[in-house]
């Protein structure tokens, strides 16, 4: 499009990701918080706390989970038990259809149900990391941009050549330009497989909902292939009402097979007839390919009905690479590792777009002709909303969890409300503030919502958790470094030049 | 050649319509000629449609011409869905 391959690599990475940049900062921040959705969660639920002393076994655990399933849902069309573990200590049951499930949970040391206030927890990360709250247009836009994140690598890589050489600039102290385009660089460089591997295996997820090329042409527009690959051992009810065996017994079988703590989930197919059964799913976080095996048995008689171990080597090769996007495997050393990537690739994104914006202002001109400058401030107030707004909306949901009242009924969509509510409020503040106020105000409140989040925790709690905890002791993690990012944007005063202009001609 | 706003919509259009058009082409050539079961196939399809999609935009923006950032995405669109459907009458 321009003169040379490197220049319309140049015009592409500079357009695609400042207008892709926008969402992609939003993803990639929420993507990095669902690596703990389950510790957010439990933070979220506080009435959790008190039932998490240790990780009740799985035959104790189908035996309490029974016994409160055949009280309230004995003819059901099926049961799901969720089986405690490290990271979600509490028992959660459920009742009714697959789709449309009853949820409830349950205290690990007596089976009694507890009283939870609603939320989404944090899988409302996972979700709008995945389709931004807006259904199948969120899931699209999504895709999108993931597909400009790749070009955006490419064109990156391509724009950087001595790539090697790169990685070894970092010149602080040369001008704000050349700190922000070299920051960008090597954080670029140095998640550059992470970077490639999250965003193709993202779109992969995605790309069936728009391109339904295979299931039209192989399946005739139906959904089957999932069908196929994943062996179905359950049979149809057969209207003889019988009382279910107690779930244990076959609990020991499954985690004699599987190994001990190894279950992940139990679901009883039509729990009060003749014909019930019983499957057993297995963890998946000591493997990489996120693959359940399961085992199914006759409830009534106790007969093994089939299990599955192996798997379609290319739904097995699809499914490794979802595992790599969702980091089950690994324990927190793999979380951990994921998250510190997440935020450097959320850094490599807010550098890229802060960048475009200090290139421009030093340039000058008249890019977009009389409306210049509205326009250039319009994009510095989108930065200020998609990169400190994103963390603020963040926090502020977490915030609402503990301060709206526990028993309100619309508290969970309420939850959501204050999410988005304080995003929009970001943006109207980046647009009304001069820039360089608007990012010392917001980064400023960031750091200190995330920072007394701690303080939320004790006030708010019901008792101490070590989950809790580990999510407070991250959140003062975050504070620190947007403190530190906060006294570097502190706004200019007698002998300090702000940071984002360009101090000298250099 | 200064840019104008016809000339970055063209590319943009470009890599969306013939980038679908030709993960499409991909999609449908695999499932014509592949022997392995449908399963396999329809997870092959979902780890490669998404390349396509991404060769497609970026030969939009550097392909020389517009004519050329549509035209080859199309071409090779064509003849994928042609020559595979010309060797499934073969077999």
């Amino acid at each position: 499009m321009k003169k040379t391959f490197t220049q319309s690599m140049a015009w592409l990475h500079t357009w695609g990701g400042l207008l892709l940049g926008w969402l992609l900062v939003p993803i990639f921040f929420t993507g990095t918080l669902a690596v703990f959705e389950p510790e957010l969660s439990h933070w979220m639920r506080p009435e959790l706390h008190q039932a998490n002393t240790r990780v009740l076994p799985a035959v104790q655990a189908s035996t309490l989970a029974q016994a409160r399933l055949q009280a309230v849902a004995a003819g059901a069309p099926g049961w799901q038990i969720d089986l405690p573990d490290a990271r979600n200590p509490a028992l959660h049951i459920g009742w009714g259809s697959p789709r449309a499930l009853q949820r409830e949970y349950l205290d690990p040391r007596t089976g009694a149900p507890l009283r939870v206030r609603a939320t989404e927890g944090g899988h409302f990360f996972t979700h709008f990391h995945a389709e931004l709250d807006a259904g199948k247009v969120g899931r699209a836009l999504v895709c999108v941009a993931g597909l400009v994140m790749l070009a955006s690598l490419i064109s990156g890589i391509v724009l950087h050549k001595k790539i090697f050489q790169d990685f070894f600039t970092f010149r602080p102290r040369a001008s704000s330009q050349r700190a922000w385009l070299d920051a960008h660089t090597v954080l670029g460089v140095l998640s550059l497989p992470f970077l490639l591997m999250i965003s193709y295996s993202g779109v992969i997820m995605l790309v069936d909902d728009y391109l339904p090329a295979a299931t039209t042409h192989l399946y005739h527009g139906k959904s089957g292939a999932r069908a196929e690959v994943v062996k179905n051992f359950e049979r149809k009810p057969l209207g003889q009402p019988a009382s279910l065996p107690a779930l244990a017994g076959l609990t020991a079988q499954a985690e004699h097979r599987f190994g001990v703590g190894m279950l992940s989930q139990i679901s009883v197919r039509a729990p009060g007839d003749t014909a019930a059964t019983v499957r057993f799913s297995r963890h998946i976080h000591d493997r990489l390919g996120a693959v359940a095996d399961h085992v199914s048995y006759d409830a009534a008689s106790g007969a093994l009905r089939g299990v599955q171990t192996d798997w379609n080597p290319m739904a097995y090769l699809f499914r490794t690479l979802v595992g790599l996007h969702i980091v089950k495997f690994g324990g927190y050393p793999a979380l951990a590792l994921y998250f510190l990537a997440g935020l450097a690739a959320s850094a490599l994104l807010a550098g890229g777009l802060v960048l475009y914006t200090i290139k421009r202002r030093k340039r000058g001109g008249q890019a977009f002709g009389v409306a210049t400058t509205q326009i250039h401030a319009l994009i510095e107030a989108l930065n200020v909303a998609a990169i400190a707004g994103i963390v603020l909306a963040s926090a502020a949901y977490l915030w609402s969890n503990r301060l709206l009242p526990a028993s309100w009924e619309a508290r969970a969509s309420a939850e959501v409300g204050g999410f988005f509510a304080v995003w929009a409020l970001s943006l109207l503040h980046a647009l009304l503030r001069p820039p360089l106020r608007a990012w010392f105000e917001q980064v400023s409140l960031a750091a200190a919502l995330c920072g007394l989040l701690p303080l939320l925790d004790v006030a708010t709690g019901q008792q101490s958790d070590p989950i809790a905890q580990g999510v407070d002791a991250v959140a003062v993690l975050l504070a620190l470094a947007l403190s530190w990012l906060a006294w570097r944007l502190r706004p200019p005063h007698a002998g300090h030049a702000p940071v984002f202009l360009n101090k000298a001609a250099a | 050649m200064p840019l104008t706003w016809p000339v970055v919509l063209s590319r943009v259009l470009a890599a969306a319509i013939s980038g679908y058009l030709a993960a499409w082409s991909l999609a449908f050539t695999l499932a014509t000629l592949l022997p392995m079961t449908r399963a396999s196939v329809w997870f092959l399809c979902h780890l490669l449609t998404p390349l396509a999609l991404l060769s497609a935009l970026l030969w939009a923006f550097a392909a020389k011409t517009s004519a050329r950032a549509w035209g080859v995405p199309l071409l090779l669109a064509l003849a994928g869905v042609l020559s595979s459907l010309l060797l499934r009458e073969i077999k």
